[in-house]
């Protein structure tokens, strides 16, 4: 930059480089004998604040310190266009010194934020009540609040060419396996994407397998639940703008662990443990094994209950695959729609939705009374599970259970059950096995997944596919 | 392939590979021969199990093929895998399938073994454990049919002439079928756990306890004319319990029994592709696949009772000469070659 | 590559058909059967529930034919929808038919992989129909009726506990003979009761049939409590007479098998649910008691062998430790025949246990 550029004629290239945009402030300003340009958005830093800090600075300088500029949130950089837009995209100000080709950068961002409340989707009864918000800032200081350790490493890179998103990596140095970290790190950084916008979509990136249907993070929004998984050498990944932490390396039962389980008592822990595992069960198998019954072993069916099953069925006109589709279209329809609606009117169209459609649909003649009551048995079970991805991945999942059992019964519910016995025990979690204590089978970890035991053991993550510590792994 | 089991996860395998489809055919062939001396018969031939197990034990390290003798354990196997087959479709065509066609179900039934063996090793290894929870179930069922055990049909012993006797032993070997895989994956388990001694007496017990019981299950609750009638004889065991939940537990069982089976099979074709790999190289997908194609031709030609019945009866040979003959000629040659 | 065949398999699963599928509502139940005629000439009769409208009616269908598959073919041609017999609950014979060898009738049922084999079953006097159709009301559904009939007379002890698996079981055991439940209409208010025990030879009925008490001592001389079996007595000492009700609380059997005696023991324990006589706190009433209801039960108790040596029918199964212990006993041929002409004395010894809460 030329030494007698105007200050004016720099102004207008700074408003050129950011379009005019009219949240923006840039204007002149005496520095001691010299002039600066001082530029930021009106819409990410307070001005007053603004005033305040270069009031300071100027006392430093006037005071004749060397590092005048360096304060808690300023520092000084060389001029350059990169690190000037780099800055005040941030909401950073930026204050040029045109003779001397410095930039001083004061961090001091302003953002709107919640405070932070319990997550909707993740509610306990018992222990901290506090969660995640839309800033990574405030989302950390909630873990090293939890973790007064200096092991709790925070790395953080930005992805996205157009958006440049912020995304954060913790994980505590000593727990944490350093190949994860490191392959965390190459894959973030592989992601070639130009907008990265949701957390969503980082996981996409990570995941081993995209098409599987089980999720592969546990996403989460609660501070105690990130802190208990790091302890057990896992890595949680934050953006700026989510107040969704994703957890990986995970296996299949840790998305049935909630914080609940260790905050009440042990046996009550481990009943509750045990009957989500169960709700598992139901919830995928239950109207397959009715739709199998019905059509192909109603032999089993015990005496007394087969006139009253008999007497349901015996003037539908529809196959039970279809009665069940039926069914299942009107829970999934009333659990979409009342989710966007607010809370009263979402109740309402939950009561007409399973009362009146209920009622009403049996009295029709379109689906028989057993059929309600199976696949309203199967809803309430796949609420159970303490992820929501998870739930979404059993609900999605008993569908092809339930067509595999309207073509060959049991037998199909067999076929299925070990594909997806395999397909559980193919996946991988950042290359670790999604399917942990059963493979590698080691049924002394049994009792932890399972129950919940008396204390909090530091659990290991399971590493490779193969018995042994060598990790040499399978070759796929 | 590289992999490395662990103690329990190398039983499993073999306790799955020994019982499978066998558990549930065996008895009948088997005590039509013997009649009630079936039982004492089978302790006997269970300590010669036993003695088996030791030898193996032994000599494991001695056991290594070459390319002609893996080629021999390949058609071998092959043997077994379409005799499991064509008896697995043969029973469920007659316990629930008679309409669906043959080739459906045998084709889905290969269709799951071929996804678990293009999977890692380690899938197979472990897909036994699905069945661990269903096992005791299906176990304590037929507990259930105690009341109407007949404990005096255990008597009279010792009426087996020395023919029929000769000829029971042979008919029991089918429980032994499956036992070479100790030779092929001793070597894989982790060397730091011990197998010898009471880790392997207990995996005898457990094999013991399951064919022994099975076969006293079926003498005390039938009597002698009438198993002749019954080729599976756990199966109505199980058809006429009655518990108050459900009906007719015994088509649960055949399911569970069907699976036990699948895996026995995924088992066997997971052995077959490893010895292959051993000589072979690459195309491990490619010679899968077309392992599996021949997995669904090849039971096709058989289709009847007599069909299924000749290659059974046939299978006791090659595993003799399997299981004992081959490993005892290339432990001896290997161990003159060591010194 | 893994995909494609994935989709290829999950569209070969849609593109098949549903061959084996049997829609329940396609099906009829059919809970009661009977069977009567001879070899050849079979008629069975089917009992079932039929819905229509959101109610349950009962109906039943007649068949006729070479065997009871033919009868029961037949049958179907009655019938809107096809006859199930997987949830059969009983099973009847009539009893003319059952004096050929029954066997053939059931092999059917043992056949069907579909079949549920614990049904009961029974021999009825008499004609078949009219146990299909009772003057008197018993209720529609006469199947649940005669099942739980079956089922109250098995808990008193009146009747072997013994489903149809065990039928044949029994029918190919050469070491015991098979007893059914028989069933009769009580010629006075035409409702179908449980008459007793038929007493069966090798694979045929042999016309002799046990009366109800005679029923629970068969029981219990088996060692096959139901979960109630009562005695009534009328007690006589020395002048007074009580009526004298007992409860079998415990049962143990010791035989002693000799190659040309069968020695039976039995030590009753019971427990006294009815005696207006009142003392029995003390020792000699119980004493007392206690002979006489020895005394009694020998003699009936024998009384029934004998009458199951008659019949050459050993429902009591004696001949299952004969065969596994005493070959020689056993060697001497049918063991049917051996039976009957076998001395066997039962005793009885009596204990009484309890004496309910009155004294």
């Amino acid at each position: 930059m030329d030494d007698m550029v105007s200050t004016d004629s720099l102004i207008l290239y700074i408003k050129k480089i950011f379009h005019n945009s009219s949240d923006l402030f840039v204007e002149e300003t005496k520095w001691q004998d010299r002039t600066a340009v001082i530029c930021y958005y009106t819409v990410m830093t307070e001005g007053a604040q603004v005033n305040l800090q270069l009031e300071l600075i100027r006392k430093r300088a006037s005071d004749g310190l060397i590092d005048w500029g360096e304060t808690a949130i300023s520092s000084v950089h060389a001029f350059s266009v990169s690190t000037l837009t780099e800055s005040v995209s941030s909401g950073f100000v930026a204050v040029i010194f045109p003779e001397t080709n410095l930039l001083l950068q004061i961090k001091m961002p302003k953002f709107a934020m919640r405070s932070p409340n319990e997550p909707d989707n993740e509610h306990v009864i018992r222990g901290s009540h506090d969660g995640f918000v839309e800033g990574f800032d405030a989302n950390m200081s909630l873990i090293r609040k939890r973790l007064a350790i200096p092991d709790l490493v925070v790395q953080s890179l930005r992805i996205g060419n157009d958006t440049k998103t912020h995304i954060n990596y913790v994980y505590i140095e000593s727990i944490a396996d350093e190949d994860v970290v490191a392959d965390v790190k190459k894959r973030l950084e592989s992601i070639k994407s130009n907008k990265v916008i949701s957390i969503g979509q980082v996981e996409d990136y990570l995941e081993d397998s995209v098409w599987s249907p089980f999720p592969q993070f546990l996403n989460t929004e609660r501070p105690d639940r990130v802190v208990a998984n790091l302890l057990e050498g896992k890595i949680a990944l934050f953006t700026d703008s989510s107040p969704t932490a994703l957890i990986a390396p995970v296996n299949f039962f840790s998305f049935y662990e909630s914080p609940d389980d260790y905050n009440g008592r042990v046996l009550v822990g481990s009943f509750y443990r045990l009957l989500r595992m169960l709700s598992f069960m139901t919830a995928i198998f239950l109207p397959a094994f009715y739709i199998a019954v019905i059509g192909f072993h109603s032999d089993i069916i015990p005496l007394e209950l087969g006139k009253q099953v008999k007497l349901a069925v015996n003037d539908i006109p529809y196959r039970p695959i279809f009665e069940a589709l039926l069914l299942e279209l009107f829970i999934e329809l009333i659990r979409e729609s009342a989710i966007r609606l607010p809370t009263p009117i979402g109740q309402t169209v939950g009561i007409v939705g399973g009362l009146v459609i209920g009622n009403a649909i049996v009295s029709a003649g379109l689906v028989s009374n057993f059929m309600v009551i199976v696949v309203a048995m199967t809803a309430i079970s796949s609420f159970v599970v303490p992820s929501w991805e998870m739930n979404m991945t059993i609900r999605i999942i008993r569908f092809p259970f339930m067509i595999a059992a309207s073509l060959f019964g049991f037998f199909g519910i067999a076929i299925g059950t070990l594909v997806l016995f395999i397909h559980l025990m193919n996946v991988s979690s950042l290359k670790q096995p999604y399917f942990s204590p059963i493979v590698p089978f080691d049924p002394s970890r049994f009792k932890d997944v399972f129950f919940r035991s008396p204390y909090v053991r530091l659990k290991k993550q399971q590493k490779t596919f193969t018995h042994g510590e060598d990790k040499e792994g399978g070759n796929r | 392939m590289t992999f490395k089991l662990s103690r329990i996860q190398f039983f499993l395998i073999m306790f799955i590979a020994q019982t499978g489809t066998v558990s549930l055919s065996f008895q009948t062939p088997f005590i039509n021969v013997v009649g009630r001396d079936a039982w004492l018969i089978f302790i006997g031939v269970g300590i010669f199990h036993y003695v088996l197990l030791l030898l193996y034990e032994k000599n494991y390290k001695y056991f290594v093929l070459g390319p002609f003798g893996s080629w021999l354990y390949k058609g071998y196997w092959l043997l077994i895998i379409v005799s499991f087959i064509s008896y697995i479709d043969y029973t469920l065509a007659v316990w629930a399938f008679p309409d669906t066609p043959q080739i459906v179900v045998i084709s889905i039934m290969v269709g799951v073994s071929l996804y678990a063996n293009l999977s890692r090793p380690e899938t197979v290894i472990n897909l036994s454990v699905i069945l661990i929870p269903l096992i005791p179930i299906f176990y304590l069922l037929l507990l259930l049919a105690w009341p109407e055990f007949v404990w005096t049909n255990l008597f009279p012993i010792g009426e087996v002439d020395s023919s029929r006797l000769l000829k029971g032993i042979l008919t029991s070997q089918f429980t032994f079928i499956g036992i070479e895989l100790f030779l092929f994956f001793r070597k894989h388990v982790d060397i730091k756990q011990k197998i010898k001694g009471l880790p392997l007496l207990i995996y005898q017990m457990f094999w013991l306890v399951f064919f022994l019981s099975s076969v006293l299950f079926t003498l005390l609750y039938f009597s002698l004319e009438e198993i002749k009638m019954i080729p599976e004889p756990a199966m109505y065991i199980l058809k006429s319990q009655t518990v108050t939940f459900v009906e007719r537990i015994d088509l649960f069982f055949i399911y569970l029994w069907m699976m036990w089976s699948i895996i026995t099979i995924s088992l066997f074709a997971f052995t077959t592709m490893y010895v292959h790999q051993l000589h072979a190289n690459g195309h491990k997908k490619r010679n899968t696949i077309i392992f599996h194609i021949l997995l669904v031709l090849l039971p096709l030609f058989l289709h009847s009772k007599e069909h299924v019945a000749i290659i059974q009866k046939s299978l006791v040979y090659f595993h003799l000469f399997f299981a004992i003959v081959v490993p005892t000629v290339v432990i001896l040659m290997n161990r003159r070659k060591k010194k | 590559m893994k995909r494609n065949a994935c989709i290829l398999l999950i569209c070969s699963f849609l593109l098949s058909g549903c061959w084996d599928e049997r829609q329940y509502k396609d099906i009829t139940i059919v809970s009661l059967i009977g069977v009567e005629g001879k070899p050849g000439d079979v008629k069975a009769q089917f009992a079932y529930p039929t819905f229509e409208d959101g109610s349950i009616s009962y109906s039943t269908s007649k068949g006729s034919g070479k065997t009871l598959r033919e009868a029961r073919n037949d049958a179907n041609h009655r019938t809107m929808e096809g006859l199930n017999i997987a949830s059969l609950q009983v099973l009847f014979i009539a009893e003319d038919t059952a004096k050929s060898d029954i066997y053939e009738y059931i092999d059917m049922l043992y056949r069907d992989p579909r079949n549920r084999l614990g049904a009961h079953m029974a021999i009825v006097q008499g004609d078949l129909a009219s146990y299909f159709k009772p003057s008197a009301h018993v209720g529609d559904d006469v199947a649940t009726y005669y099942s739980n009939l079956l089922e109250t007379a098995i808990r008193y002890t009146f009747i072997p506990d013994i489903d149809i698996q065990q039928v044949s079981t029994v029918l190919f055991a050469e070491d015991i003979s098979l007893s059914l439940p028989y069933i009769e209409i009580e010629k006075e208010s035409g409702i179908p009761e449980i008459a007793g025990t038929a007493l069966f030879n090798k694979k045929e009925f042999t016309g002799e049939t046990l009366d109800k008490k005679e029923s629970i001592l068969l029981n219990l001389l088996r060692k096959k409590k139901g979960s109630f079996a009562r005695f009534s007595y009328i007690w006589k000492s020395g002048g007074e007479e009580s009526p004298l009700t007992v409860q079998v609380v415990d049962n143990h059997k010791q035989w002693k098998i000799s190659n040309d005696k069968i020695e039976a023991f039995y030590k009753l324990k019971l427990s006294v649910e009815e005696f207006p006589h009142v003392g029995l706190d003390k020792k000699k009433v119980i004493k007392e008691v206690e002979d006489f209801l020895s005394k009694e039960m020998t003699k009936e108790f024998n009384g029934v062998v004998k009458k199951l040596q008659e019949a050459k029918s050993d429902a009591v199964g004696f001949g299952r430790p004969v065969r596994a212990f005493h070959p020689a006993l056993w060697g001497k041929g049918d063991w049917t025949e051996t039976f009957a002409k076998l001395p066997i004395s039962v005793k009885v010894k009596v204990e009484v246990l309890r004496t309910d809460i009155l004294n």
